[in-house]
């Protein structure tokens, strides 16, 4: 019986067709204007590249921020749970699972069940999320991409001493005003994310293996640095953007079990 | 009947009518002739006790004074000085939807809005003439600091006296004398500032009615840990009023012992909630006064919450005969003052009182008293087992709200109680 | 600004000196004006003032809640990443909540083996003195129960001797500065930082080179006469001041002027704690006193006497005590301009600073 997960962040939309632990498609779109849209978009690309029909999904479970308005969801379960569940399911030896996520960053602590068992996330303001990283990628006129090829390239870091976002974005631009590297104020923002990071990862206690899941992770450069500072490895999934929907799927799978009894 | 006073509000010069005694007045006579809907008859009561003493303030011939949350208001009860507490008309003008309006004044003279907000609507309201002006600001040090600094300020600014009570944190005999002495200084200050002077008995009868009020809030407390105990926490918190101001009054008394009974009543009657309850939860803080659905989101999907860190009677008996000292006692046994280990004691001993599955801290933005040591509280409750569930957010100001955010946190907390 | 060979010397050993000073044991760091040093050296330990890391605090982040100010964070920062060495303890004044809010997570998190928090009153009054000098009483007694020696008054009044020279001696240079002045503020306020870590001998010494190779030697300052006030604030900022061309004539700060003020004689039968207790209180008020509002009716008195042309208020985000205290100040002085900077613990060398900073002396001038 397939089942379907659907995430809908604030940045890209992913959708994962399981089949008895099996998954049959797996598809990011990005999110766009309207959330409602691009849900419909990749559950469509999935269904096509599953070769299924919408009836034929027993179950839909949607997460992100756009599960709340997700058309065709069974159900609706928060991207906490999710990414645990996600995670846990590539490798039963994870304990903890960050995500830096376009609003919101989250450390989940998991136990030997894939359980959750505590998190923290962000503080209301966006500095350590993905909103920051594009605020600060736009000072800079350059893309997320370009800001983790140009990373290595430094030979010093620039320490981005602000706190808050607004404060760090004027920052930046004096020092680009003062002629600093672009490769070395990049370093120096990754360093403030990072370190944003693992003062949240404290907070709840770094344990067992560690896996970084959505797009953040495929920043190589952040991924480094985290792993630096905080002197542990970190495990990242061949594709850490669809982890999300792929607990989303794996939960729909147990609920339709539950349902069935 | 609320909608429309919202949709009053909402005018220009819908706040207008708040300045205008005659209003409060209609109101007493409405709550008296039941034309507004209350749960309980003691709200009923708190709310017509609310409106006189408003009415009082805004009569511009009597003199009052403005209070802190934890000022001791057994003095002015004991001498018939009515007390207007800014940061209950800042929830209340939350509660109506225009604190936009007072933030926004305050904002547009004075700077940041990284203080607290219910100080900066209190601000706005008295800058834009809507708050009365007092004849003195009353406040204490203890817990709030922003309220001492912003009275203080406020106080210079429009040239009248600043009452500050000192409380020191160490509960000690020196700790208790230098606030009595305080208390003494400032009645003694207030009789000259009003020209209203502390009969005899007076301040032993207001002891009386607090120590009563006590008594009626442990009854109410233990209540509220039975199973069919109908007391919503909005409800619970609907009485805020009352513990901000009414301490030392007949009418708090009376409220509380009324809704004592009230309770006691609808328990006999074994009604059973509407919504099976999944989980118990303590919340630490204040919620917010806005329009949001957090407390009622949480009753919808099972969860309740069964107690607040704010009902809890933290003092002890309270003796007539000596009533500086026992209103003294009271201020320097606050468990949210002083050693942040006294708060947590208290809320490992709520948690397990009320047998509660998680707890939830509600951050007020600008709130340095409570927000500041929660990596402890959250190392403690871990210790116990106890989920804890961190809410930033503000009070007052709802351009800080975020309601995805919250019920992202809200989900993913309630899964991981399941 | 072109520093004699001289001067470049004498600053270099007074940093010489505090660095030999930070290796030493029986460290005990303090945070706030208000601690009284004296009881600390009377039971053999060496009390200096902390200042927080500049900079980001991340690692402190996951225990103190960001909306503390930076400065309190930046000192957690610095002690659980045991940057400092040697440090036996911490003593800290319940003079805001982010300092009593410190010191519970030093209390908790770091690994300092004493620990005690200070119960300041907000009053300068009779029975605010009385109750604070039972707080020093108490606080001798806990730090002699904990060194495990019997400190006695008698060493008490030494100390308290040795500190009142030194800052009589640093009050010397604060005093005629009504006209021209040679010294900018700086160099005072880093020679008070000096008097807040050495031990009292050492600063003695290093004041004396000082006044008798420099002080008397400088020509007179040209420049906008700014008074600088505010709450904690990076270490460059006043210099920052007079490196854009002011000269900071006068200051109102802890980290300055104010903690000089103590000059007074103790009366006959006075104890020792009831004369610390009346010459703390009795200075100009941190922003947290009660009568800090009152204080700022002499400002305006001051402002002229010193014929100040523009006032730089400072405050740390998130500090609310200089947060009222600066809109007061606003409401209150019309005659003067006052630029006010709102800052982190950090952003001292920032161009933003600089370029406030510059604007509001070219405007003056």
């Amino acid at each position: 019986m397939p089942v379907a997960g659907v995430d809908i962040g604030s940045l890209s939309t992913e959708v994962v067709i399981l089949e008895k632990g099996k998954i049959l498609a797996g598809i990011i779109v990005s999110t766009g204007a309207n959330s409602k849209v691009a849900a419909e978009k990749a559950m469509q690309m999935a269904l096509e590249k599953s070769g299924l029909a919408r009836d034929n999904l027993q179950y839909i479970i949607a997460t992100g921020y756009g599960r709340v308005s997700a058309p065709f969801a069974h159900e609706k379960v928060t991207e906490i749970t999710c990414h645990g569940r996600g995670a846990f399911s590539l490798d039963s030896g994870v304990r903890t699972v960050i995500d830096i996520g376009g609003q919101d960053s989250k450390v989940i602590r998991l136990n030997s069940r894939g359980k959750v068992v505590d998190f923290v996330m962000n503080e209301k303001c966006a500095a350590g999320t993905g909103r920051f990283l594009e605020v600060m990628a736009h000072a800079l006129e350059m893309d997320l991409a370009e800001m983790s090829r140009l990373a290595p390239l430094a030979r010093k870091t620039v320490t981005i001493s602000s706190m808050c976002t607004v404060f760090a974005e004027s920052e930046v631009v004096s020092l680009i005003a003062e002629g600093y590297p672009r490769e070395e104020i990049v370093k120096g923002i990754i360093t403030s994310i990072v370190e944003r990071t693992v003062s949240m990862a404290n907070r709840v206690g770094v344990e067992g293996t560690l896996m970084m899941t959505g797009g953040v992770a495929k920043n190589a450069a952040i991924v480094k640095a985290l792993q630096e500072s905080l002197g542990i490895k970190i495990t990242v999934p061949q594709e850490p953007q669809v982890v999300g929907a792929l607990g989303a799927a794996l939960l729909a799978e147990e609920g339709l079990e539950k349902k069935e009894g | 009947m609320l909608d429309l006073i919202k949709k009053y509000m909402a005018r220009e010069k819908g706040p207008d009518m708040l300045r205008r005694p005659a209003i409060y007045s209609l109101g007493q006579a409405m709550v008296r002739y039941n034309l507004l809907k209350f749960p309980y008859r003691a709200t009923a009561m708190m709310v017509e006790y609310g409106l006189e003493q408003t009415k009082k303030v805004y009569n511009r011939r009597l003199p009052f004074v403005w209070t802190s949350a934890f000022f001791p208001t057994e003095l002015l009860h004991a001498m018939g000085i009515p007390a207007f507490s800014p940061e209950i008309a800042a929830a209340l003008a939350a509660s109506l939807g225009f604190q936009g309006n007072f933030l926004r004044e305050a904002e547009s003279r004075w700077w940041g809005r990284d203080n607290c907000s219910f100080h900066r609507c209190a601000i706005g309201g008295l800058f834009s003439h809507y708050y009365p002006l007092p004849s003195a600001f009353c406040a204490s040090s203890h817990l709030c600091e922003g309220a001492v600094l912003m009275f203080g300020s406020l106080a210079r600014v429009y040239h009248r006296p600043f009452m500050l009570l000192d409380v020191p944190v160490e509960q000690e005999d020196d700790s208790l004398n230098y606030v009595i002495g305080q208390l003494k200084q400032i009645i003694s200050s207030l009789e000259e500032i009003t020209g209203i002077t502390l009969q005899n008995g007076k301040l032993q009868e207001a002891v009386a009615n607090a120590e009563g009020t006590r008594r009626a809030m442990q009854e109410i407390n233990e209540l509220r840990r039975h199973p069919y105990s109908p007391l919503t926490s909005r409800e619970a918190f609907s009485y805020l009023y009352l513990n901000f101001t009414g301490l030392g009054s007949r009418a708090m008394l009376r409220v509380y012992e009324t809704l004592a009974r009230e309770l006691e009543e609808r328990i006999r009657e074994k009604k059973t909630p509407e919504k099976p309850l999944r989980f118990k939860l303590l919340w630490l803080h204040l919620p917010p006064f806005y329009r949001n659905n957090i407390l009622e989101y949480l009753e919808e999907k099972g969860a309740r919450v069964v107690f607040e860190e704010f009902n809890h009677v933290y003092w002890g008996a309270m003796d007539v005969s000596r009533p500086l000292e026992s209103i003294a006692g009271r201020m320097l046994s606050h468990f949210s003052y002083g050693h942040i280990s006294r708060r947590i004691e208290i809320i490992k001993e709520l948690a397990a009182d009320y047998n509660v599955d998680g707890v939830i801290h509600f951050s007020h933005w600008g709130c340095r008293q409570s927000c500041g040591s929660l990596r402890m509280i959250r190392d403690s409750l871990q210790k116990e087992g106890l989920p804890f569930l961190v809410l930033d957010g503000d009070c007052i100001d709802n351009r800080n709200y975020a309601p995805g955010q919250v019920q992202t946190r809200i989900d993913g907390f309630l899964e991981m109680l399941a | 600004m072109g520093q004699t060979a001289w001067e470049e010397a004498f600053w270099q050993r007074l940093e010489e000196a505090e660095n030999d000073f930070r290796q030493k044991n029986g460290k005990i760091a303090w945070f706030c004006s208000y601690t009284p040093v004296e009881i600390i050296s009377s039971c053999g330990l060496h009390p200096y003032r902390f200042s927080g890391k500049e900079g980001t605090s991340y690692y402190a982040d996951s225990f103190l809640h960001s909306s503390l100010c930076f400065f309190v964070r930046g000192c957690l920062e610095r002690v659980l990443k045991g940057e400092e060495k040697n440090l036996e303890g911490v003593v800290l004044v319940n003079s805001c909540l982010a300092m009593s809010h410190l010191f519970f997570a030093l209390q908790k998190y770091s690994s300092c083996s004493f620990s005690y928090l200070l119960d300041l009153p907000r009053y300068d009054s009779q029975p605010a003195r009385e109750f604070w000098s039972q707080v020093l009483r108490k606080f001798h007694r806990a730090l002699s129960k904990y060194r495990g020696i019997e400190s006695t008054e008698k060493e008490l009044w030494e100390q308290i001797y040795l500190y009142r020279e030194n800052r009589r001696r640093l009050q010397q240079l604060y005093e005629r500065r009504e006209g021209q002045v040679a010294a900018d503020g700086h160099e005072l306020i880093r020679l008070v930082e000096a008097f807040t870590i050495l031990p009292p001998a050492d600063f003695q010494e290093i004041y004396e080179a000082y006044s008798r190779d420099i002080f008397n030697k400088k020509n007179t300052l040209n420049g906008p006469r700014i008074f600088l006030t505010g709450s904690s604030m990076p270490g460059g900022l006043a210099k920052l001041i007079h490196e854009s061309g002011g000269v900071l004539v006068l200051d109102d700060l802890c980290i300055g002027r104010r903690i000089l003020q103590f000059t007074g004689e103790p009366e006959a039968g006075e104890d020792p704690y009831s004369f610390l207790a009346r010459q703390y209180l009795q200075r100009e008020p941190c922003a947290r006193m009660k009568s800090a509002g009152e204080n700022l009716a002499k400002l305006e008195d001051m402002l002229k006497k010193y014929q100040i042309e523009g006032m730089i208020f400072f405050y740390l985000k998130f500090c609310d005590p200089w947060y009222y205290y600066g809109q007061l100040l606003k409401e209150i002085v019309k005659d003067i301009p006052v630029l006010i900077l709102e800052g982190e613990y950090a952003s001292a060398g920032t161009g933003q600073m600089r370029t406030r900073i510059s604007a509001f002396l070219e405007m003056i001038r």
